[in-house]
């Protein structure tokens, strides 16, 4: 770092500059955060090197070479463990305005569809088919963007599909009582607050894996926040039920199997897709599938059994039916099928690996080389700004 | 001679590519067959677009280090222990303390697990996806909790553990590239990795399973880039120790395997040297340049046709904050005051905006705009230039239109600028930083950095001596034509793809038993393998009719044409 040539004459000790005793400890000063972050003393070397320090600099702290310098630093400067770093949160995942407004898109539809079918109940039909068409439409495009946004898997949509038909049209079907609207409307309107259920869920992910010191750890603490967000999705779900109900029944009690079902409906296809936006799609379509399943089972059996001879097929269906009313096959297959993802998820939504991804990406410091020479107060002269 | 040139690209390509010196050896050395082995950063890094950046390439393959890992984990319970085993090798051998190079049983721990996961990767797929689960994490967790970890990681946090098994993964994911196969790798007779780091990983598999041998060349040393990078700093503290212990045993490892390393100067000889190449299979080798359009400025100023009384100083290169210009101007105001004619210019060939700004602004600030009398407009005597400007319109005119070069870096690798300079046989003074020293030789002027007096008595000195500024003129052109040019870079890489090839061990088990396996031929560059069918009948063929084979080798190649 000194010219020799500009060196005065030892034999004027008062004129030669006189250094600190320890001249490593000034390099320590000035390179203190870079000392104090490296992870390696080839870090630091490496970091030496991007400052100007070469063999023949290291050469007056009295070391061979950058590398034996840069070992003394790393074994003399301690490790500063870092603070808690502020997340970057991904904007991928943010629930904006914009997004908000096409996860609403399908409870307009399915309310306009409603007001349609009031006006003209003759059509019931196939104005909830025109109507069911729409809102998913609606429903795959919103699902497109935001938090929900999850990899497809095969088959999944058609599993959406039918249960969507199914509680549409089942009772009907089943009993030919009349079509049940408020099922399919309060599950559209539910598409909100699910979207900023499956935020707040990331988010509160997010924070645990910041904090927990182990994976065990983070297992026991993102639990809790999975059954909050479960139960404030089937509050919110419950509340806009209710609301529906309100408007569509006139007064008239509605059936509390039918309403279940609903709600079971709701919390499915809510697991479901919180397991597929965490990298479970193909146990997503497992869930849903089954559900689909034990009602097609059902529509079966009760197909079969309006053939005379085959009349002993209809009659598991027809109790039930008889013994909790026409809503109560929807009920039974989408309680057992959350059931059984609300299970699965418990578990693998534990898993740390299920929240990777870009969810995990911080900015911690700027890269050495941007810092390197710019911000170095070591250099004799001032820069002008 | 078939030869795989393994490279790694960037996802943002710096200004000027940096696969040049291969492009510039592909087409020197024409009578060789080379293919690309890619692995691209970059969405829009495709076969199509590679191969048109690189002409002269047979073929290039290309597999991505982006995006998410493709889906479908190995199965089966006998995999899924293997591969948990081999990932607890690899996690033991990254989270122990960084220990002294040399240190034999990490390393041989680091290869066992890294080979054992790229026999898994070609067995049964699904590597990607096996090294983002579950299961990975909580052996990393364990690794990184065991007796004899480095205390740093002890307290890594889920987060950290996270983030880290998805880093290693993306760094291993050449592991799954299809490439280790008699077809591509297999067939090639050499593999030259065209930096250290993640581009040997493809070439320390075949050189494992099919006897490849492998050369590094090393332009920039890769883990010290990793260091000063971008990828490096985003991640948290403990998953950055994990990458870099990664890149540090990788870097080791293919040190060891390598048959021969080629680094560009000694600075990086010595960062090679230290991560574990020995010494005898180091070989430096300089990059080239292409003085051809530089050679008539050379020859000009030899001839002393050049105006011999220029008091220009003139610096080219990147304008950013490692280059110290703030020196250089500092440094110019004291030259100034000795030779009041002298002028700066300062020509740019891309670099730092703002840093520019400064560095105007300091200069209007220390140096007025002069005029010789009183009737005529002004000029500052520092200019600054723009390498495609109409006064500047090559880099050839910027080292014409001065009569020292002065470089004044703080940091610098391979001094390409002063390496021109020297062939258009320019005296030059420059700081002692990077592989200055070594490319100078005596031929310039050497100052320490940071050092603006010095900077200014050394130009000082030139500027005041046109017969001393001739004499190293003209010994720097001497010295750059002996040792720079790219016919020299070229020859000395020919030499060495000969040498390793014809010390090649044979690479079939069968071949490897039997004494004179390999024809003579099999030494010679050009396309001596027969096909792999005639192969196949060769060796079904009866036992006189493979003596008579061997008698006569010529018969080998004869025999592969009819097949």
């Amino acid at each position: 770092m000194t010219d020799p040539r500009t060196t005065p004459d030892p034999a004027e000790p008062s004129a030669r500059r006189r250094g600190p005793a320890d001249p490593v400890l000034l390099l320590i000063r000035r390179h203190y955060e870079l000392c104090a972050c490296a992870v390696d003393p080839l870090e630091i070397a490496a970091g030496l090197e991007a400052h100007g320090i070469t063999d023949r600099t290291a050469a007056q702290f009295r070391h061979r070479d950058v590398f034996s310098l840069a070992e003394e630093l790393y074994a003399r400067v301690p490790r500063e463990t870092p603070v808690d770093v502020p997340q970057q949160r991904p904007t991928a995942d943010e629930l904006t305005v914009y997004r908000l407004a096409w996860h609403l898109l399908p409870a307009v539809v399915c309310a306009a569809g409603t007001a349609v079918w009031c006006a003209l109940p003759a059509r019931g039909a196939v104005i909830g088919g025109g109507t069911l068409l729409l809102a998913l439409a609606a429903a795959r495009t919103a699902l497109r963007r935001g938090p929900l946004r999850a990899v497809p898997a095969s088959g999944g949509a058609w599993c959406v599909c039918w249960l969507l038909a199914f509680a549409l049209y089942g009772p009907w079907s089943l009993t030919a009582a009349p079509l049940a609207a408020t099922g399919l409307l309060a599950c559209s309107l539910a598409l909100p607050p699910a979207a900023w259920c499956a935020r707040r869920f990331a988010l509160r992910a997010r924070a645990v894996l910041a904090v927990s010191h182990g994976l065990a750890e983070f297992a026991a603490g993102i639990r809790p926040s999975l059954l909050a967000t479960l139960g404030l999705f089937t509050l919110a779900l419950s509340a806009s039920l209710a609301t529906c109900c309100a408007v569509l029944a006139h007064g008239a009690r509605p059936d509390p199997v039918a309403l279940g079902g609903v709600v079971a409906l709701g919390l499915l296809l809510f697991t479901a897709r919180l397991l597929a936006v965490h990298g479970f799609p193909a146990v997503a379509v497992v869930g849903t599938g089954g559900a689909c399943a034990i009602e097609v089972l059902a529509l079966g059996a009760q197909l079969l059994g309006r053939i005379p001879v085959l009349r002993f097929c209809g009659s598991p269906t027809r109790a039930l039916i008889g013994a909790a009313g026409p809503g109560s096959v929807q009920a039974v297959a989408c309680a057992t099928a959350a059931v059984a993802l609300i299970g699965y998820a418990m578990s693998a939504l534990g898993h740390t690996s299920a929240h990777g991804g870009d969810r995990a990406t911080t900015h911690v410091r700027p890269a050495l080389a941007d810092r390197a020479v710019a911000g170095d107060p070591s250099s004799g002269f001032t820069q002008v700004p | 001679m078939r030869i795989a040139l393994l490279t790694e690209g960037a996802k943002r390509r710096p200004k000027g590519d940096p696969l040049a010196w291969c492009d510039r050896l592909v087409h020197g050395l024409n009578d060789h067959d080379f293919e690309l082995y890619a692995l691209c950063r970059d969405p829009q890094d495709t076969p199509e677009r590679l191969a048109e950046r690189h002409p002269g390439v047979r073929a290039v393959h290309t597999h991505p280090l982006w995006g998410p890992p493709p889906d479908g984990a190995p199965r089966g319970r006998v995999t899924r222990r293997r591969f948990l085993d081999c990932y607890q090798e690899l996690a033991a051998a990254l989270t122990a303390r960084p220990d002294p190079p040399g240190a034999v049983d990490l390393a041989d721990r680091f290869a066992n697990g890294l080979y054992g996961l790229a026999d898994l990767a070609h067995e049964h797929g699904g590597l990607p996806a096996a090294l983002r689960s579950e299961a990975a994490v909580r052996a990393l967790e364990a690794a990184c909790r065991a007796p004899g970890a480095d205390p740093l990681l002890g307290g890594a946090t889920a987060s950290d553990l996270l983030t880290a098994s998805e880093a290693l993964e993306r760094a291993l994911r050449p592991l799954s590239a299809p490439w280790y196969d008699q077809h591509t790798l297999g067939a090639a007779d050499l593999c030259h990795a065209t930096s250290g780091g993640p581009a040997t990983l493809p070439g320390l598999l075949a050189a494992r399973h099919l006897a490849t041998p492998l050369l590094v060349t090393e332009y920039t040393v890769r883990l010290r880039d990793h260091y000063l990078g971008g990828e490096h700093a985003r991640l948290p503290l403990r998953a950055r120790a994990l990458l870099a212990a990664l890149y540090r045993r990788l870097a080791a490892e293919s040190y060891r395997t390598a048959a021969l390393l080629t680094p560009g100067n000694g600075h990086i000889r010595r960062w090679q040297e230290r991560c574990g190449g020995t010494g005898a299979k180091i070989r430096t080798v300089h990059p080239g340049i292409d003085a051809a359009r530089l050679a008539a400025i050379g020859e000009a100023a030899e001839s002393g046709s050049a105006e011999e009384d220029d008091a220009t100083l003139v610096w080219v290169g990147r304008v950013e904050p490692a280059k110290d210009l703030v020196a250089l101007l500092h440094a110019f105001t004291r030259v100034r005051l000795a030779v009041p004619t002298a002028r700066l210019r300062l020509v740019s060939g891309g670099g730092r905006a703002d840093y520019l700004a400064q560095c105007r602004a300091l200069a209007t600030q220390l140096f007025p705009d002069e005029a010789v009398d009183s009737h005529h407009p002004g000029e500052n005597p520092v200019a600054f230039e723009e390498i495609g400007s109409p006064y500047v319109p090559t880099p050839a005119d910027a080292y014409a239109a001065g009569g020292v070069l002065v470089l004044s870096s703080v940091v610098e690798g391979f001094p390409t600028t002063l390496v021109e300079a020297m062939f258009c046989a320019r005296a030059t003074v420059s700081t002692d930083v990077g592989a200055v020293r070594e490319v100078i030789g005596g031929t310039g002027l050497i100052v320490p950095p940071r050092n603006p007096s010095a900077l200014a008595d050394a130009c000082v000195e030139l500027l005041r001596d046109p017969r001393r500024r001739a004499r190293l003129g003209a010994a720097a052109r001497a010295r750059a034509l002996e040792l720079f040019t790219a016919e020299q870079s070229v020859a000395a890489f020919r030499e060495i793809y000969l040498d390793l090839v014809a010390h090649r061990r044979p690479a079939a088990p069968h071949t490897a038993s039997a004494l004179f396996a390999l024809p003579a031929e099999a030494h010679l560059p050009g396309s001596w393998r027969p096909a792999s069918g005639a192969r196949r009948r060769a060796e079904r063929a009866p036992a006189w009719a493979v003596r008579g084979t061997r008698r006569q080798p010529a018969a080998v190649g004869a025999l592969g044409e009819e097949a």
